[in-house]
């Protein structure tokens, strides 16, 4: 609880020190939100112009695109810290992290919120709200908190790629742009339903970095569509995210020792 | 007396890559022996000076102490923990200063970076607040805490930053360079504040400069590290004799031109002042006034110890030519 | 000929000092190019396309895009807009040179300069793909298309210089360079290819001066259009080409003198 408080005191501070350029933050939330938008607008003109995907309305991709841009949005706000890392520890800053009497993954999450990703969260539940409206009948509880549980899993997710491409910092002492291809290729990705890419992609973004868990499997069982897979697995799936970022917090450690023994 | 900081046979290897030579051909890496076997131990209450050129190993010392830093082999024992196994524990009772980077909050008020730390090291809200009224009453700095750090000048930024590494009463101190870059009178106020804090505290301080008038005016112990060893542990006088113990002799002299004997030599001559340098072992100072009464024309004469800078200039010249 | 070889062979090895960073792009782009391909695969398997490219044609649009992917003016000189906050731009002012002529020569290279070692790259792995993934060129229509891929780069450069000037106001020139480029980018075809929009728009958008960059070259190089129109196409290229530059010279003269009245 205590340890809550703290983030939040930490965080917020950060805040306080980006409302300090307001024109700036203006013009970043709005950039945010519009590339976003430009983003889906691409999805929406190629439906305009094709009509279906394989079987696939536009309402329905949207929920797909809307869960993954939720979550990517809430990673990137939250998990900035580690977008970013790269500077830190070339700036030699990271020392500074491990002289206070906190864990550093919780320090490094502490230091960032990027409140300039609004842009991009309002576009996605935006997006998700187009989506859901385009359902046969309304949302039930459960549906409702499957929902839920994928956005939080999915933004898990994404936070464990961050972990993983700040850990590689430790050793390559430079941002990793490799690890672009898994957010925003990522988030491309799952954007469509994973029936309509190769089996290998379809099985790397269900059992390696398991985006597809978070909006694919659910969305499909929203939507009543034919799945290897039984309606149930579907609400198991949000887990996926957990997983991710518990593995993601394992090369974290792993980056911090190598770098305690080895300086910089 | 308890030894509040132990160190045996501290080494620390790195190892640094090498530039590739071709796209393809694999990394070479290339050890690097940042420590090589230091030990030493320092009483609580202490101040030593911790010197040596760039690259000798005085920041690798810091952190393997203050627990950033695992060292390849070689133990430390500070205030009864070993710091880098215990690091959360062992930075709640420790302050590190480091000239070069503040720890503040770059666009936040100092006050806000203040309470910050208060919640960052879980600080008692009243124990908290009595040490900060007094140490900010202390460095003189109530005028600023509601000014962003950016905007602050060195010298001011460097007063709260020391501020802010004491908000939690640690019993060491770890200076790195406190005083670089700033102004005489920054300098002074910063010494005199070590110093009280030091003495009316009893922290024990290890302060790593290259700035010499820190140490004359601080120290009383000095370590001196080259390429990863200990040269010294001993007084300033300790260290003056190790640089070869040369002694400055100022006179002014009327004639032009004058033998010198075997010992001394001629450094500087600006019309009538000349500067002599010589080495006591083999020419004692009244020998050398005598000589120049009888063969130079003396008027008057000074006779100094080197200043602290110069003999560290002479032994850093010497750490180059002995090699590793 | 010899000049410009020269400046190539200092821009190739400029170039090779980021090499990591330039393979972690070519790797970036050839996994889009993969994804984005796939795409519109499954949307072509639907079979009721409105668009005036084939299949193949719009592979070959996305391979050709990822490939000069760094050729879209993404921003202004950056050094320049570091140049405008912190008072140095007033050395350049004082240099006995022609302000335009001397930054448009430098966003030529920054728009060329990444090209050298990323298109290659991306195009020959594209040709080696199997089936539909697989990059087919226009042969007949090359030297059509690579001349226009060179206008495309002066226009590209006009832009960035465009958007230089307009660091000299510096509030509303951050909201430039960050919207322009945005909205940019989609209107020279690089979130989708034009030629997949609906026929009303796609025609207005092409002749737009973004086109120009972009989409003008890429339907040549695919052989969407036969010589004549090829020859339209790189007409209109040429006139924005002028007016761009013209336009870039009316900003950076507008704004050296306003820089110049209120003393930097």
């Amino acid at each position: 609880m205590q340890a809550i408080r703290t983030y939040f005191v930490l965080a917020l501070s950060d805040v306080r020190s980006q409302m300090q350029y307001r024109a700036s933050f203006a013009m970043q939330t709005l950039g945010n939100f519009l590339a976003s938008c430009v983003d889906f607008l691409g999805i929406a003109a190629l439906f305009s112009s094709f009509g279906a995907l394989q079987g696939w309305s536009l309402y329905e991709v949207a929920v797909l695109y809307g869960i993954v841009n939720l979550s990517f949005a809430l990673a990137e706000g939250i998990g900035r810290g580690f977008d970013e890392f790269a500077r830190t520890i070339r700036e030699g800053n990271f020392d500074r992290v491990l002289l206070r009497p906190r864990g550093t993954l919780f320090q490094v999450l502490a230091s960032r919120m990027e409140i300039s990703r609004v842009g991009r969260l309002l576009q996605g539940a935006a997006v998700l709200a187009l989506g859901l409206a385009g359902l046969p009948e309304p949302l039930g509880l459960g549906q409702g908190l499957l929902l839920a549980a994928c956005v939080i899993g999915g933004t898990m997710l994404f936070l464990g790629v961050l972990f993983l491409q700040a850990a590689a910092c430790f050793w390559t002492l430079e941002s990793l742009e490799v690890f672009n291809i898994l957010t925003y290729g990522g988030l491309q990705a799952v954007a469509y339903p994973l029936d309509i890419y190769q089996a290998w992609l379809r099985n790397f973004l269900l059992y390696v970095v398991p985006l597809g868990c978070l909006n694919y499997l659910p969305s499909a069982v929203l939507f009543g569509k034919d799945l290897p897979f039984p309606a149930w697995s579907a609400y198991l799936a949000p887990l996926a995210g957990a997983a991710f970022l518990a593995l993601g917090a394992l090369a974290w450690r792993a980056g911090v020792r190598h770098y305690r023994s080895s300086g910089s | 007396m308890q030894e509040i900081i132990r160190v045996q046979d501290l080494c620390v290897r790195f190892f640094v890559r090498k530039r590739r030579s071709s796209l393809f051909a694999p990394r070479e890496k290339a050890a690097v022996d940042a420590l090589r076997g230091v030990s030493f131990s320092i009483a609580p209450g202490e101040i030593v000076g911790y010197l040596g050129p760039n690259g000798a190993g005085k920041s690798t010392t810091v952190k393997c102490l203050s627990g950033i830093l695992t060292p390849t082999s070689g133990t430390a024992d500070v205030l009864g923990r070993v710091p880098w196994r215990e690091r959360v524990r062992h930075v709640r009772e420790i302050g590190v200063v480091f000239g070069q980077r503040t720890q503040l909050w770059w666009d936040l008020p100092v006050q806000d970076s203040f309470d910050l730390l208060r919640d960052l090291y879980d600080l008692d809200a009243r124990a908290y607040a009595q040490t900060r009224d007094r140490l900010v009453a202390r460095m003189d700095i109530g005028d600023l805490l509601r000014t962003p750090v950016r905007q602050l000048s060195l010298g001011q930024r460097m007063r709260c930053d020391l501020v802010a590494s004491l908000l939690h009463r640690p019993r060491i101190l770890f200076l790195d360079e406190p005083t670089i870059g700033l102004d005489a009178v920054s300098k002074l106020s910063l010494r005199a504040f070590i110093r009280d804090l030091n003495r009316e505290q009893g922290v024990t301080v290890l302060l790593t400069t290259h700035d010499m008038d820190d140490v004359e005016a601080l120290c009383r112990r000095v370590l001196l590290i080259g390429r990863g060893r200990l040269l010294l542990d001993g007084s300033l006088d300790d260290l003056r004799r190790l640089a070869g113990g040369k002694r400055v002799c100022r006179a002014q002299v009327r004639k032009a031109e004058f033998p010198l004997p075997p010992g001394a030599a001629l450094r500087s001559r600006r019309g009538e002042e000349v500067e002599i340098e010589f080495d006591p072992e083999r020419l004692a100072a009244d020998q050398l006034v005598l000589h120049l009464a009888k063969t130079a024309g003396l008027r008057d004469v000074q006779i100094q110890p080197p200043s602290l800078d110069e003999t560290m200039a002479a032994l850093y010249r010497q750490m180059g030519e002995v090699g590793a | 000929m010899r000049a410009f070889l020269a400046l190539a062979r200092t821009a190739l090895r400029q170039q090779m000092q980021y090499r990591s960073a330039a393979l972690a792009g070519v790797a970036t782009q050839l996994a889009f190019g993969f994804l984005y391909a796939s795409v519109y695969q499954a949307f072509y398997a639907g079979g009721s396309g409105q668009g005036d490219l084939t299949l193949a044609q719009t592979v070959g649009y996305v391979w050709l895009s990822q490939g000069t992917y760094r050729m879209m003016p993404w921003s202004g000189l950056r050094d320049i807009d570091a140049m405008m906050r912190d008072g140095r731009i007033a050395f350049e002012l004082v240099r006995p040179r022609d302000l335009f002529s001397m930054w448009y020569g430098r966003a030529m290279s920054l728009r060329t300069a990444p090209l050298l070692i990323n298109l290659p790259l991306v195009l020959l792995a594209a040709l080696l793909l199997p089936g539909d993934f697989r990059l087919r060129l226009a042969l007949p229509m090359l030297p059509l298309g690579a001349l226009s891929l060179l206008l495309g780069m002066l226009v590209s450069a006009a832009m960035t210089t465009i958007l230089t000037g307009t660091y000299f106001w510096t509030v509303s020139g951050q909201g430039i360079n960050r919207f322009l480029p945005m909205i940019g980018s989609f209107l020279a075809g690089n979130i989708l290819p034009l030629g997949l929009l609906p026929a009303g728009l796609r025609e207005a958008l092409r002749l737009l001066p973004f086109a120009s960059m972009l989409d003008a070259p890429l339907r040549i190089l695919i052989g969407a259009v036969d010589v004549g129109a090829a020859l339209q196409v790189v007409g209109l290229q040429l006139f924005w080409l002028v007016v761009l530059a013209a336009l870039g010279r009316a900003v950076v003269g507008a704004g050296a003198r306003k820089c110049m009245v209120q003393g930097g």
